[in-house]
C-alpha cells in the first residue's frame, strides 16, 4: 500500500503537538505514521508501544511515531519502504515552510496527501504583523489544503471569523476545520478532500470551496455588484480578473468579512488563470456555491473573449450558459 | 577516492626547563610593547621572551635553534569560525572553481568550465581500484558557468559503468550520471518534485533539493556528518598548520551535549595534536541539540574538562541561511529582484528561551547571522536579556555579520557584543552579491570590518571551512583588498589596514574565544604559538599577502611542518633540531 504524505506546518505554538496527540489516539484503524522533532512531545502511552528504537516506536495498533534526529532523507525512505501505512504525517518545524517537506510527497512508495496548516485564532493576528516572522506566517499558511484553526474556544466569535476569513485570503479554497482542543478526528484531517465528509463532529464546522472559470472580460461593476448580494455563508471569494475597462492588467477582486474589494496588482501575465475561487460554509454551502457560480457568470462576463488567451469557443464551454449582452 | 593525510612530523618538545632561542628573519608580535624582534625564547610550551639574542640570553642558559632563521615568525592564527568537518571533505574529489589545497599538501586546482570538471572526474575515476565503488565529488558550483549543463550527458563521459555522484556547493543539488539514475531506478516515470527532466521526459540527472537527491542516497553510502571522527580532526589540523592557524574552532557540534559527549575529542586532541580546537556545542540542531537549559548544564559541566589544547564550553546558535542561497533573512528592501525574503533557523521566541538559558550559565555564544534582520533579531534579543540578566564580559558574537550596518555596530559596541565577519565572502561570492544577490550599494557595505573598527566593536576575520578555504593570510588579503575575481573592489571604505587585518586574525579572533590572555601575541607567558612564513605580510602587496608560503606552525613549543611547503623549510631552514648550547 502507498502511504499518503501530510505535512502538518505552523508557527511555534499553533497547535501541531496537540494535534497530532489527536491524530494518534482517533487513528480508527488507519495505519498512520508520524514524524515528529521529538519524542517527548508525544503522548504515547507506553503500554501500546510494541517495538522502540532510538528513533521509531512502533505501537500495538499499527500506528508508527519516528523522530527526525538525523537526516530527513533516512526517515522519509526507510517509511516509503514500508507497505503496511495508510498515512506518514510530519511534523514541520514552527519556522519551516511546509512545502519543502511536501515534495516527498511524490518518493517512490508515497504519495502525496493535504498539507496541514495550524492557525492560533488568538495569535494570528500578531504573528502576521510581526517584523519577522510575518512573511514567514503567511507563507505557511499559504500551502495549507486543511487550514485548522486551533484555540477556537478561547477566543471571540468575531475575532474566529476574522482569523479565518485572513487565512482564506491567503489560502484560497483550503479546507477549513475549527479545533477547540486538538479534537479533530483523523477522518477529517486525512480523508481525502473531495470525498464527502461525514457529519461534522461536534467543534467542527467544515467549508466547501469551489473554483469558477472567468476566461475573457469582465464587467467589475456588476461582478462586484452581484457579489455583494451574496449570502452571507459565502465567507470568502478572491482572484484575478481582466477588467474590461483595463485588460492588460490583473484585478484583484475579493469579497471577505462581508466587503468586496478591487485592486489592481500588475500587468497580466501570459499563465494567468482568471477567475474566482469561492468559499462558503454552513449546511448550504454547495447550494450556495452553486447558485453564486452560475450567477457571476451570467452578470459579469461582457461576452468579448480575451484576446490571445482563450478561443471563444472555449469561453462558451466554460461558461455553460448564454452570454449577457455586453 | 581518497587522499590520506600523512601523520604530522611533530618533533618532542624540549625539556621543561630548558630555554630555546628561536632567531627569525622577523618576528612579529603584535604587542605593542615590542612590535618586532630578532628572536623569540621558549621554555616548554610558553614564550619566556622576545628581543635581540643577547637581551634573551639574560634569562639564563639557552639553546639557540637556528630552524627559523630565515623565515618570519608571527603569532599563530585563530580561525574563529571553521567546522571540523572539512576534514573529512577530502574523502571525495573537488570540483570547484577556486584553487584548493587538501591536507596532504596536494594543490587541486579550480575547475574554469565544465570540461575542467570533467577532466577532473575522469582522472579521479582512473586511480579507483574497486570498479563498482561510486565516483563522489564536492564543491561544484555551477553560478560560475553560466548556459553550461553538468548532468548526465557530461557526466557519463566519466564513466558509464561506476555511479557518479557530484554535490553542488550549495548542498541543495546533485549531478549523477545515467549508471547512478539507472542503479536508483530513476527514469521517465520517476515523479518525484527536483528530478529535472530534459523536454523528451527524461531525467537530465541533475537532482534538486532533499526528496530528490534522497533517490540516489542508498548507492552514495555518505558518513553522518554530524558525527566527528579522529581521522577527520587530524586532516582538519594538519589544514591548520599548512596554513599557519595554531588554534581552531569547531563551530556547531551536537557531540559534546550528547551521549557521546566530548570524548572523541578528548582523545584525538592531545598535547601532539597540531592545533588548539574550541569546541562550541550547537544549539540550533532541534531535537539533537537538546532542551536549552540542560544543554547549558552539560556544557558547563564540560567545559570542567578543557585541557591546553582542548577548549569546551561555547555555544553557537544559528538564526538565518546563506546570502547566496537566497536563504539569509534581510531587512527591507530584501534581495535584488524582489525574491522572498529568506528563512529562520530558530523562531525569534525559542532563540530568545536559548540564548537566556546559554548566558543565564555563564557560557559564550556565537550566533550565526547572515542577513541583516538577522544581526537585528540577535541585537534586540540580547539587550532584553542583558537587562534581564547582566553580566560582565560576556562577548557574544555575531558571527558572518554580513550585513550588519553601521546602525547595527553601534548599538553592538553599546552592547559589548564582537563581530566575526566574513571576508573570504568579498572573494568567493563578491560578483555575485553585487550582480544577483543584494546589489552594488549593499554589497559595498557587506563585511564592513572598517565600519565595526570604527564604532569599537571587537572584530576577526574567518573562512568557515569547508565553505570557503582555511587560509587566514588569504583572507587578511581579502579584507584589505576587498577585490573581487572580476577584478572590481567591492566598497573600498570598508578596507582595513593590514595591520588591522593581521590583528583582527590572531587576537581578535582569540578574544572573542576568550583565549586572548593565552594566545593570539607572541608575549611573555602566553603559548609558544606561532605561524612560520617564508615573508612578512606588513611587508609584500596587498594582493600577494595570501601567497605568502606558510612553512608550518609551532603549537606550545612543539614544531608542525606544512605538507605543502615542507621542501621549502627542509632547503631554508637546514638547521637540525636541536644547535648546541652557546
Amino acid at each position: 500500500m502507498t502511504a499518503r504524505l501530510s505535512v502538518l506546518g505552523g508557527y511555534l505554538g499553533a497547535g501541531k503537538t496537540t494535534l497530532l496527540n489527536g491524530l494518534l489516539d482517533t487513528a480508527g484503524g488507519r495505519r498512520i505514521a508520524v514524524v515528529v522533532n521529538d519524542f517527548g512531545t508525544v503522548n504515547v502511552d507506553r503500554r501500546l508501544v510494541r517495538s522502540a528504537t532510538a528513533d521509531t516506536l512502533e505501537l500495538s495498533d499499527g500506528c508508527v511515531c519516528c523522530t527526525l534526529r538525523g537526516e530527513v532523507a533516512d526517515v522519509m525512505t526507510r517509511l516509503a519502504r514500508r507497505d503496511d501505512l495508510d498515512h506518514v504525517v510530519v511534523e514541520a518545524s514552527g519556522v519551516a515552510d511546509p512545502a519543502g517537506l511536501a515534495t516527498w510527497g511524490r518518493f517512490p512508495g508515497l504519495a502525496p496527501g493535504p498539507t496541514i496548516v495550524c492557525v492560533d485564532v488568538t495569535r494570528i493576528t500578531r504573528w502576521r504583523r510581526d517584523p519577522y516572522v510575518g512573511d514567514l506566517v503567511e507563507r505557511q499558511l499559504a500551502r495549507a489544503d486543511v487550514l485548522v484553526l486551533t484555540r477556537t474556544d478561547l477566543a471571540a466569535a468575531e475575532t474566529v471569523a476574522a482569523a479565518e476569513a485572513a487565512c482564506l485570503a491567503l489560502a484560497p479554497g483550503a479546507r477549513v476545520v475549527r479545533s477547540r482542543g486538538g479534537d479533530v478526528p483523523a477522518a477529517v484531517l486525512l480523508d481525502d478532500v473531495a470525498q464527502d465528509l461525514a457529519p461534522a463532529p461536534v467543534g467542527i464546522d467544515p467549508h466547501r470551496s469551489e473554483s469558477v472559470a472567468l476566461q475573457g472580460l469582465v464587467d467589475v461593476p456588476r461582478l462586484v455588484a452581484r457579489l455583494g448580494r451574496t449570502p452571507a455563508t459565502l465567507v470568502r471569494a478572491k482572484g484575478f480578473v481582466r477588467d474590461a475597462r483595463s485588460p492588460g492588467v490583473r484585478t484583484l477582486v475579493q469579497l471577505a468579512g462581508g466587503r468586496v474589494e478591487v485592486t489592481h496588482a500588475g500587468p497580466w501575465a501570459a499563465d494567468d488563470v482568471p477567475g474566482l475561487v469561492l468559499v462558503a460554509a454552513g449546511p448550504d454551502a454547495r447550494a450556495v456555491l452553486a447558485s453564486t457560480a452560475s450567477g457571476l457568470r451570467a452578470t459579469a462576463l461582457t461576452g468579448t473573449a480575451s484576446s490571445g488567451t482563450a478561443p471563444s469557443d472555449t469561453v462558451s464551454r466554460t461558461l455553460g450558459a448564454p452570454l449577457p449582452v455586453a | 577516492m581518497s587522499t590520506s593525510t600523512p601523520t604530522p612530523a611533530a618533533a618532542p618538545a624540549p625539556a621543561p626547563d630548558e630555554i630555546v632561542v628561536y632567531p627569525a628573519r622577523l618576528v612579529r608580535t603584535m604587542d605593542p610593547a615590542r612590535p618586532v624582534a630578532e628572536a623569540v625564547a621558549v621554555r616548554g610550551d610558553r614564550v619566556v621572551a622576545v628581543g635581540t639574542l643577547d637581551e634573551l640570553r639574560a634569562y639564563g642558559p639557552v639553546t639557540v635553534d637556528d630552524r627559523y632563521a630565515d623565515a618570519v615568525l608571527l603569532p599563530g592564527f585563530v580561525e574563529a569560525h571553521s567546522h571540523a568537518m572539512s576534514g573529512s571533505s577530502w574523502d571525495k574529489v573537488y570540483v570547484g572553481r577556486f584553487e584548493r589545497t587538501s591536507p596532504d599538501g596536494r594543490v587541486w586546482p579550480g575547475c574554469e568550465d565544465v570540461a575542467a570538471v570533467v577532466d577532473r572526474l575522469r582522472a579521479a575515476e582512473a586511480e579507483l581500484d574497486d570498479p563498482d565503488a561510486p565516483l563522489l565529488a564536492w564543491g561544484l558550483d555551477p553560478i560560475y558557468f553560466p548556459g553550461e549543463e553538468l548532468a548526465a550527458r557530461e557526466l557519463d563521459r566519466v564513466s558509464t559503468t561506476r555511479p557518479v555522484h557530484v554535490q553542488h556547493a550549495s548542498g541543495h543539488i546533485v549531478a549523477v550520471n545515467s549508471t547512478m539514475l539507472r542503479l536508483a531506478g530513476v527514469d521517465r516515470g520517476t515523479d518525484v518534485e527536483g528530478v529535472v527532466k530534459d523536454a523528451a521526459g527524461d531525467p537530465t540527472g541533475e537532482l534538486q533539493e532533499f526528496a530528490a537527491m534522497g533517490l540516489v542516497m542508498a548507492h552514495v553510502g555518505a558518513g553522518n556528518p554530524m558525527v566527528t571522527t579522529p581521522a577527520a580532526l587530524r586532516a582538519f589540523a594538519q589544514d591548520a598548520v599548512n596554513h599557519g592557524a595554531t588554534t581552531l574552532t569547531d563551530l556547531g557540534s551536537v557531540e559534546v551535549a550528547g551521549p557521546a559527549g566530548p570524548a572523541t575529542y578528548l582523545e584525538t586532541v592531545d598535547e601532539t595534536f597540531p592545533a588548539r580546537l574550541s569546541v562550541f556545542h550547537f544549539g540550533s540542531a532541534g531535537a539533537l541539540s537538546g532542551p536549552p537549559r540542560e544543554a547549558a548544564a552539560r556544557i558547563a559541566a564540560a567545559r570542567e574538562l578543557s585541557t591546553d589544547r582542548l577548549q569546551l564550553g561555547h555555544v553557537k546558535l544559528m538564526l538565518d541561511g546563506s546570502i547566496q542561497g537566497f536563504t539569509a533573512r534581510l531587512m527591507e528592501p530584501g534581495y535584488l529582484g524582489g525574491r522572498p525574503n529568506g528563512i529562520w533557523a530558530m523562531a525569534p521566541h525559542e532563540f530568545e528561551e536559548a540564548l537566556t538559558a546559554f548566558h543565564v550559565a555563564g557560557l559564550l555564544v556565537h550566533v550565526h547571522c547572515n542577513g541583516d534582520q538577522a544581526t537585528q533579531l540577535f541585537v534586540e534579543t540580547l539587550e532584553r536579556v542583558l537587562t534581564a540578566h547582566p553580566r560582565p564580559d560576556h562577548r557574544h558574537t555575531v558571527t558572518h555579520s554580513q550585513m550588519t550596518t553601521p546602525a547595527q555596530y553601534r548599538r553592538m559596541a553599546a552592547l559589548g557584543m564582537c563581530a566575526n565577519i566574513f571576508a573570504n565572502h568579498v572573494w568567493a561570492w563578491g560578483d555575485q552579491h553585487m550582480d544577483v544577490t543584494v546589489g552594488p550599494d549593499r554589497a559595498a557595505r557587506m563585511n564592513a570590518a572598517r565600519t565595526a573598527l570604527d564604532t569599537g566593536v571587537p572584530i576577526s576575520l574567518h573562512c568557515d571551512t569547508p565553505v570557503t578555504p582555511l587560509a587566514p593570510l588569504e583572507t587578511v588579503q581579502h579584507a584589505v583588498t576587498r577585490q573581487t575575481p572580476s577584478g572590481r573592489v567591492m566598497g573600498e571604505h570598508e578596507r582595513i589596514t593590514v595591520g588591522e587585518a593581521l590583528h583582527a586574525v590572531t587576537l581578535g579572533g582569540a578574544y572573542m574565544l576568550k583565549l586572548d590572555h593565552e594566545v593570539g601575541s607572541i608575549e611573555p607567558g602566553k603559548y609558544a604559538d606561532l605561524a612560520v612564513l617564508a615573508d612578512d605580510p606588513m611587508a609584500v602587496e596587498p594582493d600577494r599577502i595570501g601567497r605568502i608560503a606558510v612553512l608550518g606552525t609551532v603549537v606550545g613549543g612543539r614544531h608542525h611542518a606544512s605538507t605543502v611547503h615542507a621542501t621549502v623549510t627542509a632547503s631554508s631552514a637546514p638547521a637540525p633540531a636541536l644547535a648546541g648550547a652557546r
